[in-house]
């Protein structure tokens, strides 16, 4: 199949006109939008959630409910972060700094306007970089062995750890405890039983839907029930004048260049395993003070439009490029990556080069329900921006069995297994104190679902390098991955010696 | 170095250092393939346990900043730990549909004070959808309780 298909292309989108698809797609982006809107929720719970409701349709459909409810969860998160100042999901961090003063001076229309247009044009622009990305990354995807795709996991994991900054370790704590947990059942390939302690239901391993449900959603709603009252706490609301949201979508137009480069540094730091949203925010908010004016730059921080444009176009350009090494490599960049990257396995998708030349209807599928979603997500976001903000007053002593019925329901469902709810719960506990103790969740999905891969490669390297690792140092792409991973430890060590030294002298 | 031991460094190192002995223990018992995971990940992460045991990663905020400034404390966090698994041991015993209608309501009614007729509807609405969803979109046929299925 060629990579650039036209027939398969319009297909894609043509499918998206059909009845259900339609209302797949607007289901997920509904339920992303209320989870986004959310606090602590956010999308990486609602795809764990949807993942036994979407085993019942056929790949098309659960794409593009998934689809649906990825990238749309930033878009709601940033109504309730000029609003209330409570940003629904990470990255929606930066645009309180000028979102929520723009809200106090009465101009919040104006903020979630320009917000909800910045989010849809962003993730366009970043899903245009995909559609530009799938030819050559199918090339490259196709140079790789075995050996690569063993470093590339270890690698996955380094970044994914060393985007946690300070607390480095803490998330290779949380990656190592989840390649344990990955290890359990039979081995693949030797068909050794491991860890199963003659357990019947650890034979095949912990599955992957149970899991992440209790990893995401249940320690999510243990947090919740232990915090009390309403999900968001207690806030003053702006009122909404929808002329001013209307106005306020015309500004990412009138800034273009701010729209642009956000939306650039949204799509690059989104195909770096692990870096997120929240970086991309954040890069996108310093640049836009940076490159503005001097005359402006005072303006950043009490109510600057930029300030709204720049973060939630990044935040959400973010989405196009963390598909590129999820769906190429099977390398997911981030939590939410991970648990969509299970969807395609339960769905019988392999990432890597089976996915990118045998299931490439499926990638425009995808492709286009993304767009189509985040375009949606910004028209309701516009249209019904107070009620989604209202959605943060609910209490969690009616929010909390709610969402805990669906999540252990889900769980059971998909294998008719009562097991899986205890797991369910165990995992809930287990995720949880992670998030108590201050250990990054993120590495915990991505171990998981690299586990297996890493297994697999390790066992075809040693049998193409004739029982040795050898081979590794014999391929240029091996050597070039192998240097990457020593100078991602190397970069972290000399950022902590530089501080240690510092906090030395300062003694 | 200062090594600054607070309660909850060991409340979580010392259950993981002791379960990464455990797998390193019983996975050096597995052949050279199967083992390479387990073996290297349970070494690791005792050496890394170690490091942020002993305050080596650099992690550990400032002194004045652990003085309890996590706005949940730990009677609270045991209360919902007890609450959210109550819906495990409800639904063994009465199914995962009756369970999902007796917690709502209990959450509603006891524990979020809300009007008896209020607890009573949502939790009636949640398991007709519940019931709809999962017996006539999904036809998935769900867990009924111990008293129908039995003992297992």
């Amino acid at each position: 199949m060629e990579a650039l298909d036209l027939a398969v292309i319009g297909d894609a989108w043509l499918r998206l006109f059909e009845l259900d698809s339609l209302f797949y797609l607007i289901l997920g982006t509904l339920i992303g939008l209320i989870f986004g809107v959310l606090p602590g929720l956010g999308g990486t719970t609602a795809l764990a959630i949807l993942i036994p409701f979407s085993m019942n349709m056929n790949p098309g459909d659960a794409i593009i409910l998934m689809a649906g409810v990825m990238g749309v969860a930033p878009t709601s998160g940033a109504v309730t972060a000029i609003l209330l100042n409570t940003p629904g999901t990470a990255p929606n961090a930066a645009t309180t700094l000028d979102g929520y003063p723009l809200s106090q001076q009465g101009k919040a229309g104006l903020a979630i306007g320009a917000a909800a247009a910045a989010s849809g044009l962003g993730g366009i622009i970043g899903i245009i970089f995909l559609i530009a990305m799938v030819p050559i990354t199918r090339e490259i995807v196709l140079m790789f062995a075995p050996t690569e795709f063993l470093l590339l996991a270890v690698l996955g994991l380094v970044t994914v750890s060393l985007s946690t900054g300070k607390k480095f370790v803490k998330s290779l704590i949380v990656g190592l405890f989840g390649l344990i947990i990955a290890s359990v059942g039979y081995h693949e390939v030797t068909g050794e039983e491991r860890f199963t302690f003659g357990i019947d239901y650890l034979w095949d391993g912990f599955k992957l839907v149970p899991v992440m449900i209790g990893f995401f959603a249940v320690s999510e709603m243990i947090n919740l029930w232990a915090k009390r009252g309403s999900v968001a706490g207690a806030g003053e609301m702006e009122a909404i004048n929808f002329k001013q949201v209307l106005q306020g979508c015309l500004e990412p137009i009138k800034r273009w260049r701010v729209l642009l480069r956000g939306s650039a540094i949204g799509t690059g730091v989104g195909a770096l395993p692990g870096v997120g949203g929240t970086v991309a925010a954040f890069m996108a908010y310093t640049i836009a003070v940076t490159t503005a004016k001097p005359s402006e730059r005072d303006s950043f921080g009490k109510g600057n439009i930029v300030g709204v444009i720049a973060p939630e176009s990044a935040n959400n350009a973010k989405e196009g490029g963390a598909l590129v090494p999820t769906l190429a490599f099977g390398i997911p960049g981030s939590a939410e990556m991970a648990v969509f990257l299970s969807v395609l396995i339960l769905h019988g998708m392999v990432p890597g080069p089976t996915i990118m030349t045998e299931s490439l209807d499926i990638i425009w599928i995808l492709i286009a329900a993304a767009a189509a979603s985040g375009v949606i997500a910004s028209i309701i976001t516009i249209s019904a921006a107070s009620s989604i903000a209202k959605l943060t007053f609910v209490d969690s002593r009616t929010l909390v069995p709610i969402v805990l019925a669906f999540a252990m329901i889900g769980s059971y469902s998909l294998d008719n297994e009562i097991y899986d709810v205890f797991t369910t719960l165990a995992f809930g506990f287990v995720g949880f104190f992670f998030m108590r103790f201050g250990y990054p969740r993120i590495a915990f999905p991505l171990a998981i679902v690299l586990g297996p891969l890493m297994e697999t490669s390790y066992f075809q390297t040693l049998r193409i390098g004739d029982g040795t690792l050898s081979i590794l140092f014999d391929r240029p792409q091996s050597i070039i991955i192998m240097l990457l991973i020593v100078g991602c430890i190397a970069y972290y060590l000399k950022g902590f010696f530089t501080q240690t030294d510092h906090e030395g002298r300062s003694k | 170095m200062n090594i600054s031991l607070n309660k909850g460094k060991l409340l979580i190192l010392i259950p993981l250092t002791c379960f990464a002995t455990g797998t390193l223990y019983v996975g050096s018992a597995y052949g050279p393939v199967s083992a390479f995971i387990p073996f290297w990940a349970s070494i690791f992460l005792i050496i890394t346990c170690l490091v942020v045991l002993g305050g080596l990663d650099g992690s550990d905020p400032p002194i004045e900043d652990t003085q309890d400034n996590n706005t949940v404390n730990s009677r609270s966090v045991l209360a919902a730990m007890i609450w959210i698994s109550l819906f495990v041991v409800l639904a063994y015993i009465f199914g995962l549909i009756g369970a999902a209608v007796i917690y709502t309501f209990c959450s509603m009614y006891i524990f979020g004070g809300k009007k008896l007729l209020t607890a009573g509807l949502t939790s009636f609405i949640l398991g007709l959808i519940l019931f709809g969803l999962f017996d006539f979109v999904l036809e998935k046929e769900l867990y009924r309780g111990v008293f129908l299925e039995g003992f297992t």
